[in-house]
C-alpha cells in the first residue's frame, strides 16, 4: 500500500512539531536522561535517541502502522473495533512504565482532539468511539488512515515525532546548538525510514515486544519529580 | 476603530476552540499573563478572594516548575484543591498559551466536566516576555500584568500583551516613589498603544484599584453566564 493520491503536504502538517497536539511539553524521557547526566551534549543525545529507536519508538512505529492498516477506508467499523480494541491492549502490555502508559494516552488524548477539527474523518472518529484517550501511536495511525496515507507513513511520522520532540527537549534544556542538533535528526533518517518501512510490511503481524528498562525507569522517575518543565 | 478586532466581536461568548453541542455550557475563561514577578499569582488569588460566593471558579497554573503558583493558591487557601489544576509547558510558556493550548484547553474542559456548576476559570500563565499573548481558542478574556518595578517605560515597548489584551494592569504602584517610575508616562504610552483598551493602576498589596480588575472579571462571568442562560 502506498500513498498514492494521498496529499504530500498534509505528512508534512501531521509531522510538523507545530501540529496543536500538546507534544511540544512532551519530552520523551529527555528531560530525565539531562537530569540523570546520561545526555549532556549532542554526542550523548545521539545514544539516547539511538536507543529510543531500537525499543520505544519501534513499538510506536509498529503500532501506528497497525492503526493505519486496520482504519484503512472502506472497512467496516464491525471489523475495526475488535482489532482496535486489541491494538489497544497489545501496547499496554508492551509499555511497562504506568508513566509511559499514561504519556502515551495523554497526547493520544490531545491528538485525537485536534485531528477531529483538524482533518476529521471516519476513522478518527472511529477510535475515539473505542476511548477518548487512545495511545498517540493509534492516534496517528487513525489520521493518516483518514487522508488515505499508508502505514508506512503513518509509522514513519511517529517514528520522526518522537525522535523530534526528545531532540527538542534537549535541545531546550540543555542549550544544544539547533543545527547541530538537526543535523543528528538528519543522520538519523535513514534509520527511520528503516524502522517505517518494516513497520509498513508488518502492519498486520504483532507488535515487536522489546524491552527498554532504562527508558522505563527513566519514566517512572521523571513522574515522581516535584519539578519538572516536561509532562513526561 | 483603527485596531483590526476580526478576531473577536465585543460580545460574550467568544469563539472557542472548542466545539460541538456543548460548546456553549461551559464556564467563561480568562487568561492572566504578562513578565516573571509581576504578580499575576498574587491577582489571581486575590480574584479567588473577591469572586468566591459570587461564583464557581477554578484556576490553572502553567507555572515554569508546574506546581509552584498551584502550591502557592493551596497555601492561601482561596480554592478547594480540586479547583486549581497545574500543567507543564516544556519551557515554553507562551506556545502553551498560544501555539499549542491542547493542555490547557483538556485541563479547564476536565475542571468543567468535574465542577458542572463552574462560571469562571482563570488560566494563568507561566512568567514571560512581552512578546506573550493568549490564543482565543483558550480564553475569552485576557489580563496582562506588568509592574511599576519593570521600569516606566514597559508601556511604551509595547507587544501584543500591552497592545491588545483585553484589560492592562499595571500593579504594584505604591513602589512607584522609590523605583522613579512616573505613572503619569505609563498612563500616556499605555493610551497610545492601546486605543481605548483599558487600563488598571493597581497595588495589589495596598488594594488600590483592585475593584477595577474585579468588575472586569465579573464582566466576563456574567456575560459568558447570561449568553449560556439565554440559550438554555
Amino acid at each position: 500500500m502506498s500513498d498514492q493520491g494521498a496529499s504530500p503536504v498534509l505528512v508534512l502538517l501531521l509531522g510538523d512539531s507545530r501540529l496543536p497536539s500538546g507534544a511540544h511539553a512532551h519530552s520523551g524521557g529527555a528531560e530525565q536522561a539531562v537530569a540523570a547526566g546520561l545526555v549532556e551534549d549532542t554526542a550523548t543525545l545521539a545514544d539516547f535517541l539511538e536507543g529510543r529507536l531500537e525499543a520505544g519508538i519501534a513499538l510506536e512505529a509498529h503500532a501506528a502502522a497497525a492503526s493505519c492498516h486496520v482504519l484503512v477506508p472502506g472497512d467496516s467499523a464491525a471489523s475495526a473495533l475488535p482489532a482496535l480494541e486489541a491494538l489497544d491492549e497489545a501496547i499496554d502490555a508492551r509499555l511497562a512504565s504506568p508513566a509511559a502508559r499514561a504519556s502515551s494516552r495523554r497526547q493520544g488524548a490531545h491528538h485525537l482532539a485536534a485531528t477531529r477539527r483538524i482533518v476529521p474523518s471516519g476513522a478518527v472518529e472511529l477510535v475515539g468511539s473505542v476511548r477518548p484517550d487512545p495511545h498517540l501511536c493509534v492516534a496517528v495511525g487513525a489520521a493518516c488512515a483518514g487522508l488515505g496515507l499508508s502505514p508506512a507513513t503513518a509509522a514513519g511520522i511517529v517514528a520522526y515525532q518522537s525522535l523530534a520532540g526528545a531532540a527538542s527537549a534537549a535541545l531546550r534544556l540543555l542549550g544544544l546548538d539547533p543545527v547541530a542538533v538537526s543535523g543528528l535528526l538528519a543522520r538519523l533518517a535513514p534509520a527511520c525510514e528503516a524502522l517505517a518501512a518494516a513497520a509498513g510490511a508488518q502492519a498486520d503481524g504483532p507488535l515487536p515486544a522489546r524491552a527498554g528498562p532504562g527508558l522505563d525507569r527513566l519514566m517512572e522517575l521523571h513522574r515522581q519529580r516535584k519539578e519538572r518543565l516536561f509532562a513526561s | 476603530m483603527h485596531r483590526d478586532e476580526h478576531h473577536r466581536t465585543d460580545d460574550l461568548p467568544v469563539p472557542s476552540l472548542r466545539s460541538g453541542p456543548d460548546g456553549v455550557s461551559r464556564a467563561a475563561r480568562i487568561g492572566i499573563g504578562g513578565p516573571v514577578g509581576s504578580g499575576k499569582t498574587a491577582l489571581v488569588a486575590e480574584l479567588c478572594r473577591r469572586l468566591q460566593g459570587r461564583f464557581s471558579l477554578g484556576v490553572v497554573t502553567n507555572d515554569i516548575y508546574t506546581t509552584e503558583d498551584a502550591d502557592f493558591l493551596r497555601r492561601a487557601g482561596v480554592l478547594d484543591d480540586d479547583r486549581i489544576a497545574a500543567v507543564e509547558t516544556g519551557c515554553c510558556p507562551h506556545t502553551a498559551i498560544r501555539d499549542d493550548i491542547a493542555a490547557n484547553l483538556a485541563a479547564v474542559e476536565e475542571m468543567e466536566a468535574a465542577h458542572p456548576d463552574l462560571d469562571l476559570v482563570l488560566v494563568e500563565s507561566g512568567g514571560d516576555n512581552l512578546t506573550a499573548t493568549f490564543s482565543y481558542g483558550l480564553v475569552d478574556r485576557q489580563i496582562f500584568v506588568v509592574d511599576v518595578a519593570g521600569g516606566d517605560k514597559v508601556p511604551r515597548k509595547g507587544g501584543p500583551g500591552v497592545t491588545r489584551s483585553d484589560l492592562l494592569v499595571v500593579n504594584k504602584v505604591d513602589l512607584a516613589p522609590f523605583v522613579g517610575a512616573d505613572l503619569t508616562v505609563m498612563a500616556h504610552d499605555a493610551a497610545e498603544q492601546r486605543g481605548e483598551r483599558p487600563v488598571a493602576f493597581v497595588s495589589l498589596r495596598t488594594g488600590e484599584g483592585v475593584d477595577a480588575v474585579t468588575a472586569f472579571a465579573v464582566g466576563v462571568a456574567e456575560g459568558m453566564h447570561a449568553a449560556t442562560t439565554a440559550i438554555r
